[in-house]
């Protein structure tokens, strides 16, 4: 039982960087899936139908915010000459990524990294790369095109890359 | 030199780091055959940036033949987009593991609530 409302916060804390936050979107959920048991078709499991109302609640507490104004990642993209070559390659130590992704310190380290990332982009990261939903899923969520997802997703993970660099780059202790 | 040996040689010959001999007779099949001639002509324009454009749709195998034999071809020559796809799928890895289960901090929980909709389930169900 633990595991299970844990596994529901953590999802919350994914989509939400505020610790009160994921645990107001986490209680809201639970009393939304509370209200609407009797509308559960018993089609999905109940832990992926929860897990559902929680990435709901989460967006709606990101909503309910209010947009902010979208902070540019440009600087995160990689930059070309006008030919269209990269101005700036850089090589990741072969295997180190994948030798080292389970440690401890790497997950803390790519979670706080994946925690730089303006939100249109991290929300985008998490739902399609994390939580493993499709694009259509994510941009009925989100209230975006699944090309817009498409977009997104890959300028978040290519921001990620270029913060994760300075870690993973040949020659990197 | 065929079609199956100029589809082989097609991106060495544009990045120009062929032997001479093998330049000749690629050159010499060009101006014979219509078809890998045309073939030629998106491998000479597609540059890093397209490549790497494109690496969210080559990794989920959306990308159309065409486009994907060129990306292909364009990874076999140029070592700076290959280090990229291969860090970008690293980061893919790293963002994964990240929240592996049982990796992210311990946390307590609304216990209750889950307890009450679960039993409600029960109810409902049964």
């Amino acid at each position: 039982m633990r595991g299970f409302g844990g596994r529901l916060l953590a999802v919350a804390r994914r989509i939400l960087r505020n610790e009160e936050d994921a645990r107001d979107a986490v209680q809201e959920a639970l009393l939304q899936a509370f209200r609407g048991l009797a509308g559960f078709a018993g089609e999905a499991r109940l832990s992926s139908w929860l897990h559902r109302i929680v990435v709901n609640a989460a967006l709606m507490k990101i909503r309910s915010k209010g947009r902010r104004p979208e902070e540019s990642i440009e600087n995160l993209l990689p930059a070309y000459d006008e030919e269209g070559h990269q101005t700036r390659p850089t090589s990741w130590t072969d295997g180190t990524a994948t030798a080292v992704a389970e440690r401890t310190e790497t997950r803390e380290l790519v979670r706080r990294r994946i925690g730089q990332l303006p939100e249109i982009y991290r929300t985008v990261l998490v739902l399609r790369d994390i939580e493993e939903l499709d694009s259509e899923e994510t941009a009925r969520l989100l209230e975006i095109t699944p090309n817009a997802v498409k977009i997104r997703l890959h300028r978040a993970r290519q921001a990620l890359r270029t913060l994760l660099d300075p870690d993973f780059r040949e020659g990197t202790p | 030199m065929n079609c199956a040996d100029f589809d082989r040689f097609a991106p060495f010959y544009l990045y120009g780091i062929l032997p001479p001999p093998v330049v000749r007779a690629t050159e010499s099949h060009l101006s014979t055959c219509a078809r890998c001639d045309s073939s030629l002509k998106p491998l000479r324009t597609i540059v890093c940036r397209e490549i790497i454009d494109t690496l969210a749709d080559y990794l989920e195998n959306t990308l159309p033949e065409a486009e994907r034999r060129s990306l292909e071809a364009h990874l076999a020559v140029c070592p700076d987009c290959l280090d990229y796809l291969r860090s970008y799928q690293d980061t893919i890895r790293l963002t994964q593991a990240a929240f592996d289960a049982g990796s992210e901090p311990a946390c307590d929980l609304p216990d209750d609530l889950v307890r009450a909709v679960l039993a409600a389930r029960k109810k409902t169900s049964g």
